[in-house]
């Protein structure tokens, strides 16, 4: 247990020093939001939250996969086959990839949403600070899927493929995962696909503490099963990386 | 095929803190180890030598429980190679491991050597692969040569009693590669056991007190490392196009093991290439043709093969 902590921790401060991680996962959303803000001011948001909760959703989706292509890495060149020469569980390499990504996560959503409070002007809604907290909190919370998609993504493709696959999956739930355009206005084919997918269900968490409405129990158990689903995936994936 | 295991061991020979027991890895077609039998004992230097492709890695990731036999059992301090990583009694230093970009050098030896139940410290391991002035520098930082230095202290921070190296001087040149031995037998030198893998003769001869040639993933020979030698180097052949002198004569000439004629040219394998040039030019100063092939190192293990496996 001490020891995986002990790599949980130089996992942490290997990615958190390093600059072009914080610019791309911190930074990268809150900038799109003040672009976003700064073209399309004056337009009435079309959902509770409106830009905010949708570029927080963004930052989620940015944070979560980032396991991917940082574990692919590893294994592409070797790192998790000299982890595994060592008394550390293998696991424990997974469970540190998760956490810190999930760490990357926590401020990237609150960054947008701090920046959203300070300058937004659509939001629609004035945030309460216990909503605000909520809202970051649970948002955060249901970025959990989308960690366990970055690692299974990372598990199962190595090097090169884990970046192409991460991209690849980043369109998608940032496309046709109801982020900018509700599943509602999609074709229908499209919107049923949008309502099944785990970026949709941050939007819909952010959506509801902003609203002030109950969470609809649809996104939960697109959470869940997307939690379980990629979860168990990954196990799968990790036991075929681990035995030869 | 005898080997090592087969003979009676006397008592006071140590038990083998690893062992090959019929070990057979495939992948697909290709038989990477084949009914590998070997034990090794305690404060043993072991080579592992063969040419290329000869089932070298595969072995070593059978000994450290990466890869899984098809057939046969490997046992590590007597039971599950994976057990006895998990209990800290193996460092390896595995063929061109990365290593994870934006840690430390120091960290990073921190971190494996907190793994390990009785580690150096990170001060003596910074020494031993001297590392010292670039303790603070990130690995991607380092050049080829630190980069194996580092891999080399993550190996033997955890003060392991057991040190596996797959080909572990493969990039460095002559000068770093008798430095980086040196500082393995200072380690050694405490009556721990080292197993390495190689396709240098002369690495094996110099470093280990016992050499197991394989090729093909077939165990060739497990000899003290002058018996090795004796045997693989030195060979050759000499092929000629005339001469002049009865077939008979060439059958005399030092060192010839046999002559074979092909489309008129004459073909001589010998266990000493330049005695027999020498003896031939004195007989047959108007030789025509000739071409003298020094026996690759793997010519040299099927010598060693055809001779029956142990010399």
């Amino acid at each position: 247990m001490i020891r995986s902590l002990d790599y949980l921790s130089l996992e942490a401060k290997r990615q958190w020093r390093n600059r072009e991680i914080l610019i791309f996962r911190l930074g990268f959303p809150t900038a799109v939001y003040l672009i976003l803000n700064a073209t399309d001011g004056d337009s009435p948001p079309t959902n509770p939250g409106g830009t905010m909760v949708a570029i927080a959703a963004l930052a989620a989706v940015n944070s979560g996969l980032a396991a991917g292509p940082s574990l692919g890495d590893e294994r592409a060149n070797g790192w998790l086959r000299q982890l595994r020469t060592t008394p550390l569980r293998p696991s424990a390499a997974v469970a540190a990839k998760i956490v810190v990504a999930m760490s990357f996560a926590l401020p990237a959503i609150a960054l947008v949403a701090a920046v959203a409070g300070m300058f937004g002007d659509n939001e629609g809604t004035a945030l309460g600070w216990a909503q605000w907290l909520r809202l970051v909190g649970l948002m955060w919370l249901a970025t959990t899927p989308i960690t366990a998609v970055g690692t299974l993504i990372g598990l199962t493709f190595g090097g090169e493929a884990a970046h192409g696959a991460t991209t690849l999956a980043f369109v998608v739930l940032w496309l046709l995962g109801g982020i900018f355009t509700p599943p509602s206005q999609m074709p229908d084919a499209l919107g049923a696909i949008a309502e099944t997918l785990p970026s949709h269900g941050v939007v819909q968490v952010g959506q509801s503490v902003a609203g002030g409405y109950a969470l609809p129990t649809s996104a939960l158990v697109v959470l869940a099963v997307w939690t379980v689903g990629a979860g168990a995936l990954a196990a799968l994936a990790w036991r075929r990386v681990v035995t030869r | 095929m005898s080997t090592d295991n087969d003979k009676p061991r006397s008592p006071t020979m140590p038990a083998a803190i690893a062992t090959f027991d019929g070990v057979t890895r495939r992948y697909g077609e290709i038989t990477a180890v084949d009914n590998l039998s070997l034990g090794i004992q305690r404060g043993q230097t072991v080579a592992l030598l063969g040419p290329n492709g000869a089932g070298k890695t595969t072995a070593v990731e059978l000994l450290l429980g990466l890869a899984n036999p098809d057939q046969g059992v490997v046992h590590l301090f007597g039971g599950p190679p994976a057990d006895a990583v998990a209990a800290g009694r193996v460092g390896a230093m595995l063929q061109d491991a990365g290593l994870p970009q934006g840690a430390r050098v120091a960290e990073l030896i921190g971190l494996v050597r907190s793994l390990y139940p009785e580690p150096l410290s990170v001060a003596d391991t910074l020494q031993l692969a001297d590392l010292e002035q670039v303790a603070d520098r990130r690995v991607e930082r380092l050049s080829g040569g630190q980069r194996q230095r580092v891999r080399l202290a993550l190996a033997l921070a955890g003060n392991p009693e057991l040190l596996v190296l797959d080909e572990p001087t493969a990039a460095l040149d002559v000068d770093a590669r008798r430095t980086f031995w040196d500082r393995v037998s200072g380690y050694v030198s405490a009556g721990r056991t080292v197993l390495f893998a190689t396709h240098r003769l002369e690495e094996a001869d110099a470093v280990a007190d016992r050499v197991v040639v394989i090729a093909g993933g077939r165990l060739l020979a497990d000899a003290p490392p002058d018996q090795v030698k004796a045997q693989a180097t030195g060979r050759g052949t000499i092929s000629l196009a005339a001469c002049g002198l009865p077939r008979m004569a060439l059958e005399r000439l030092p060192g010839v093991q046999s002559v074979e004629v092909d489309r008129g040219r004459l073909t001589l394998s010998t266990t000493d290439p330049d005695a027999t040039v020498r003896a031939l030019l004195q007989q047959a100063p108007h030789v025509e043709g000739l071409e003298v092939t020094r026996a690759g190192m793997e010519e040299a293990f099927l010598h060693l093969t055809r001779q029956g496996g142990t010399p």
